[in-house]
């Protein structure tokens, strides 16, 4: 695993926050603000990713995680009248508590094997929102999620972009830490050889059960936070576009760090738009086809292994190499 | 009823037998899964449907011309995305698969646009009465042709250039040090994987399946669903599960309704793998 990413993350991470915090509420339109909440969201849902592949495991349906978190919060705000505040983390912990069952059923599987079961989940579990709970969720209709203010309040969207953003921030610096204590030295040690590293000590069921825990804990509340900011959630939360966009911002953004996650989400997601205002349509999803496998083959710490360098002060304060994942 | 569910899951299982033999043939030589093989797939179905279209040929006359060219698509994706990275680890394989399912599927969508398409067959109104059962003349043609393509491939596996097929499977390296030109045998299976891929695609639509962009990932899904469930490599294992598939989806589609029917496919697989983490037909437990 690259070595000097996680540093690199720590340089940037901080940057980028207070770059996104303090001039948008202000100088910007209430578009603009949506677009930056939204993609917050995005970059904490693709560092979860990114922490579960930093050991190795793949996951192929991390929309399962998204979705059932915004799911959960919603009907916790709704039926047992919570605060959203008090009901995202309840939902994230019951997140984690099913992220920690499937966990358990991937602890065997690799490779392939895990990539087909864990893409399997959000099938599943779609048809199970929509079909046999559509009593309690609204079926494809969907439900209402209530927001994190009250629109009537003055001000909520301003109110609601800092609490995202504060939420997020937090977020990102646990997953950070995390990934520079011994869990993350463990986890990366089990996805470079996982027989080399039982042999050393490290049980790695274990850890890899907590990266489970932790990822899909980070991937329901990001899913809580967008179901609380769109007003709204529907069955199509579970769609394979939503397992699959954190690929693409982790792989083009580099694996395995919080700083790649956020880099990848934040390129991706203004290149995408870009491409869209251009007027390019599906030709978008051809190019980053070509552009993945580009970064595969001649980058594969993405552009967080570009970066790094650049600039000059934050990047190199400590090198490292650049190194393949798998 | 029973007779009905039998005929949908044989004719069922044998798109995806075609798939997944391919699928396998190429992890047999070269260790990687291909996931855009489903995209093979549907591109075929779409050439054999401008063929069809655009020359007012029979269907089932086209079905060579495109298998040449998806042949030939597969032999390239092989060359320029499989090919440089191979050996640089399981994920980035999976990755460029990912990749190219997005390339293959988009540009279907620009090529043909993103509705539903049907290839209607000549044979449409034909069916022939077997016993108490009346197939489709299509279905029979499909699962026939499925046959016959088995049977070459077989056939191809028992020739000298099969054998150097079988060695590479089993030892790459010691196949290579006997001179056979591994990669030659990795572009081959490509080429045969892909073209059998766009029969599986051009059947599917000839027997009057709606199809568009999209078909492909949800078959190709399943064609992984079958390779993963049968245990990698093992051609018996594929087969074996494109039947037990076929057959638990149109059974739990018929009991539970057909939203079911996916689902039930990654409930099998799930099933399956708690047991037996390689396949039913895979090896032990590896760490590679």
């Amino acid at each position: 695993m690259p070595d000097g990413i996680p540093r690199v993350a720590a340089s940037i991470a901080p940057l980028l926050l207070a770059a996104a915090i303090l001039p948008l509420p202000f100088g910007g339109s209430a578009h603009l603000i949506r677009y930056a909440t939204l993609l917050w969201i995005s970059v904490l849902y693709a560092a979860s990713w990114n922490f579960l592949a930093q050991s190795g495991q793949v996951s192929f349906g991390h929309a399962a995680f998204f979705g059932t978190g915004a799911y959960i919060s919603a009907l916790l705000v709704r039926d047992a009248a919570l605060s959203p505040f008090v009901s995202m983390p309840l939902a994230s912990s019951a997140t984690a508590l099913i992220g920690l069952g499937i966990g358990l059923i991937c602890l065997r599987l690799t490779a392939w094997f895990l990539a087909m079961v864990t893409f399997g989940f959000p099938i599943i579990i779609q048809t199970l929102m929509a079909y046999q709970l559509s009593w309690l969720t609204g079926g494809w209709d969907g439900m209402p999620s209530f927001r994190l203010f009250s629109p009537a309040m003055p001000l909520y969207h301003i109110w609601e972009y800092y609490s995202v953003c504060a939420i997020v921030g937090l977020a990102l610096l646990t997953l950070h830490l995390l990934s520079r204590s011994r869990l993350g030295l463990a986890l990366r040690g089990i996805a470079q050889n996982e027989l080399a590293s039982r042999v050393s000590g490290i049980g790695s069921y274990r850890y890899k059960l907590l990266a489970f825990a932790v990822s899909t804990f980070f991937g329901g509340l990001a899913g809580s936070l967008h179901g609380h900011y769109m007003g709204y959630i529907s069955p199509e939360i579970y769609e394979v576009g939503t397992s699959l966009n954190p690929i693409i911002f982790c792989v083009i953004g580099g694996l395995g760090s919080v700083g790649g996650a956020a880099l990848g989400a934040i390129a991706v997601t203004l290149a995408w738009d870009l491409l869209r205002s251009l007027g390019l349509m599906w030709e978008r999803f051809i190019l980053f086809g070509i552009l993945l496998i580009l970064t595969i083959r001649f980058a594969p710490g993405g552009l967080a292994s570009l970066l790094r360098g650049w600039p000059p002060l934050l990047g190199s304060i400590r090198g490292g190499r650049g190194e393949r994942m798998g | 009823m029973i007779h009905e569910v039998l005929l949908w899951g044989l004719y069922a299982a044998s798109v995806y037998m075609l798939l997944s033999v391919g699928l396998n043939m190429i992890f047999g030589v070269m260790k990687i899964v291909n996931f855009a093989h489903g995209e093979l797939m549907i591109l075929g179905a779409y050439i054999t449907f401008s063929i069809a279209t655009s020359l007012s040929l029979n269907p089932y006359l086209a079905i060579p011309i495109s298998a040449l060219f998806t042949a030939i698509l597969g032999v390239a994706v092989e060359r320029l995305c499989f090919r440089p990275i191979l050996g640089t680890g399981k994920l980035n394989e999976i990755l460029v698969g990912l990749a190219l399912t997005y390339v293959f599927q988009n540009f279907a969508i620009t090529a043909w646009g993103p509705n539903l398409r049907s290839l209607g067959s000549p044979y449409a109104a034909l069916s022939i009465l077997i016993g108490p059962v009346s197939l489709p003349f299509d279905y029979l043609m499909g699962i026939g042709i499925t046959a016959a393509a088995l049977l070459a491939l077989f056939a191809f596996l028992r020739t000298e250039s099969g054998l150097s097929f079988r060695g590479t499977s089993q030892d790459s390296e010691a196949a290579m040090l006997m001179g056979v030109r591994i990669g030659r045998v990795f572009a081959l299976s490509f080429l045969i994987g892909s073209a059998l891929a766009a029969v599986a695609g051009s059947l599917w639509a000839i027997s009057g399946q709606m199809f568009n962009p999209f078909t492909g990932a949800h078959l190709g899904v399943r064609a992984f669903v079958v390779v993963i469930l049968g245990g990698l490599g093992s051609i018996p294992g594929a087969m074996i599960a494109s039947l037990i598939l076929g057959l638990v989806e149109t059974s739990v589609a018929f009991a539970f309704g057909g939203v079911w029917r996916e689902a039930a496919a990654f409930l099998a697989l799930t099933a399956v793998l708690i047991l037996r983490p390689m396949g039913v037909f895979g090896g032990g437990p590896r760490y590679a």
